[in-house]
């Protein structure tokens, strides 16, 4: 056997190689690292929203930097958290989902999860935080609860608020 | 248009039971190739899930004018490749593969482990160039090297090979 025919023959055998099989859980891992990646796009805009509503606010409210004077609760952010109450009822008396299978179950706990960073965000802002700025979490949290509510009810039928 | 480039489009309106049948579709054969790339199965699926995070978002710049298996076994090379541009202690060094005597003929061995006694680099380069079917020029691309350097990596691996391998697998005599 010459060494071209040496080098052709590693060549086939190394083709004939048997290929290795790609892991069983690589789409449910790939799933989960694509929900994160949204998640963290999301909570970037969502920060961006927030941060974007408070400098609204500053530039709209001429009694900023003058006056400690605190806004007067308007009707808006009023509605707004009776609004998630609402929701927050709703999703308290709905029966535990049963898990059907691990996708539903862990893009519901991924909303959950968004939930309780509203609420820490909103808990940190405290209620001296500019109106403008605390609207806009309460209006995310919403979301965030209609999204959850579909999820655990994809048939529900939501009233608007 | 073939179901590929179907899902491909589904897939890049956020379809995820599309991108879902991609994967299915050619998860094995983008690891395959990561595995034989990478050191270990662990940094293989490191390199399968980072090539298919990227296709996801990039799918709007997959313009349809090859196969998504390729397109996708490019990312996957590039990954697994981009590990080897940065300095990797573990590594041994090329000289001292280099000075590793021919074995005598009963202690020859087979081609799985005279593949995996190659460095990552020149394993890389033979698996790219005699398998996948990779051009120097593609290689040294991927690899941020010159055509020279795949070409004498590919000969030096070839050489240590056939000093290694059964003759039945392409071997010494």
């Amino acid at each position: 056997m010459n060494e071209r025919e040496a080098l052709e023959r590693r060549r086939e055998a190394l083709k004939a190689l048997p290929a290795p099989s790609a892991p069983a859980d690589g789409w449910t891992r790939l799933q989960r690292a694509l929900r994160r990646e949204r998640r963290s796009r999301w909570l970037g805009r969502a920060s961006l929203m927030a941060a974007a509503a408070a400098l609204a606010w500053i530039v709209l409210e001429p009694s900023v930097g003058v006056t400690t004077r605190r806004a007067p609760q308007n009707s808006n952010l009023a509605a707004l958290m009776a609004g998630s109450k609402a929701l927050e009822d709703e999703l308290g008396s709905m029966p535990e989902p049963e898990v059907v299978n691990v996708e539903d179950a862990d893009a519901r706990a991924e909303l959950e999860d968004e939930v309780a960073w509203v609420d820490a965000c909103l808990h940190d802002l405290g209620s001296a935080a500019p109106e403008a700025e605390r609207a806009a979490l309460w209006k995310i949290r919403i979301s965030l609860q209609k999204s959850l509510l579909k999820a655990r009810r994809p048939d529900s039928a939501l009233v608007s608020l | 248009m073939d179901l590929d480039e179907v899902l491909a489009r589904r897939a890049q309106e956020g379809d995820e039971k599309a991108l879902e049948a991609l994967y299915r579709a050619h998860a094995n054969a983008v690891y395959g190739l990561a595995r034989r790339l990478c050191q270990s199965g662990a940094e293989a699926e490191d390199v399968m899930q980072d090539t298919f995070l990227e296709a996801a978002r990039s799918l709007k710049q997959y313009r349809g004018d090859g196969p998504v298996v390729g397109w996708l076994k490019r990312i996957a090379a590039r990954k697994a490749l981009q590990r080897y541009r940065r300095p990797r202690p573990a590594e041994p060094a090329q000289d001292a593969e280099a000075e590793v005597p021919p074995l005598p003929l009963d202690a020859r061995m087979d081609l799985e482990p005279a593949l995996a006694r190659l460095s990552a680099v020149s394993r890389s380069v033979v698996w790219l160039h005699d398998v996948e079917g990779c051009t120097h020029e593609e290689i040294a691309e991927l690899m941020a090297q010159t055509p020279s350097f795949s070409k004498s990596q590919l000969a030096r691996a070839h050489a240590r090979l056939r000093i290694w391998l059964k003759p039945e697998d392409g071997g010494l005599p």
